[in-house]
């Protein structure tokens, strides 16, 4: 008798053994799922960002009066591409860099323009913009880009991407 | 004979001490099921609001130049709104608003062109803020 309630004891252990198991188990696919339909939600609203954000820029003025994008044209069409671009930045086209990275989800948002030159340029502030290449540690960031392209008759055509890295 | 029938429960008593370790087996798998289901629909309900969220600021951008109040856009997001069982509010940074957004609740903003009564000469860029709850 005493080994028969030994053996079911036993029995009992091994069985609160086997749910302990199922329970983690458990716990452990609870918190895995959806993790990645988070993400690919987070992507998906960054590039509609980016997307918004380059059919915005088709919109805007710069303090002169001109339409941006037609203004960006005709200072790529130069051989002085990334100053000239930088300048005016700085100047002109400053309350539109001013809107497009403060509006921005990312603490690190660049234009990259890629052409007859590529460069990039990022700034926290119009008076800060920079055109030229990336930190190197900006290789290891995550990034979501989109990009429009700059067609004219009077330059090979260059590629405006936005992108941001977190 | 008398010392064998002292504390003598029966052929049950040889199992009561197991079937305690059942019970708590099974109050700890069912208590983790439990759990897990929580989380689950805790989960649904999050991605349908984020999701919820996406498509209304698809209605409120997919025209690029907003011409009209954010009355109006509201009001043409609201359908979207209602089949994700969501609230959610526009307001234009440091401008106008529908109404107050709730403290849980998700934010997303996007950079716009405003066409105010759609004069095309007063176009300024502007933040749109639309959160959802």
């Amino acid at each position: 008798m005493k080994l028969k309630a030994q053996s079911a004891v036993m029995d009992g252990i091994i069985f609160v053994l086997v749910c302990a198991a199922a329970s983690t188990l458990m716990f452990y696919t609870a918190s895995l799922y959806g993790a990645s339909t988070n993400r690919q939600i987070i992507t998906i609203y960054n590039y509609e960002y980016e997307g918004t954000a380059l059919v915005t820029l088709h919109y805007a003025k710069d303090s002169a009066g001109n339409w941006f994008w037609l203004e960006l044209k005709k200072i790529l069409s130069k051989n002085t591409a990334q100053g000239d671009v930088e300048a005016y930045f700085r100047n002109k086209a400053a309350g539109v860099w001013d809107n497009l990275v403060a509006s921005s989800p990312s603490q690190d948002s660049v234009l990259y323009f890629s052409g007859p030159s590529s460069f990039y340029c990022r700034g926290k502030t119009s008076a800060s913009v920079a055109c030229g290449a990336l930190p190197a540690d900006f290789s290891a960031k995550t990034v979501f880009s989109s990009s429009v392209n700059l067609i004219d008759d009077s330059f090979d055509s260059w590629e405006v991407s936005m992108q941001m890295y977190y | 004979m008398h010392a064998m029938l002292k504390g003598f429960i029966g052929p049950l008593g040889d199992d009561i001490p197991s079937l305690l370790a059942v019970l708590l087996a099974l109050s700890l798998f069912f208590s983790a099921l439990s759990f897990s289901f929580n989380a689950y629909n805790e989960k649904v309900k999050s991605f349908e609001k984020l999701k919820g969220a996406i498509d209304i600021s698809r209605v409120v951008t997919q025209d690029g130049l907003i011409t009209a109040d954010l009355a109006t856009l509201k009001n043409k997001a609201t359908p979207t709104a209602m089949s994700y069982g969501v609230r959610f509010e526009l307001a234009f940074k440091n401008g106008a608003t529908t109404g107050p957004c709730g403290p849980d609740w998700l934010k997303f903003v996007y950079l716009v062109p405003y066409a105010p009564a759609g004069d095309l000469n007063a176009i300024t860029l502007k933040r749109l803020e639309i959160c959802v709850g």
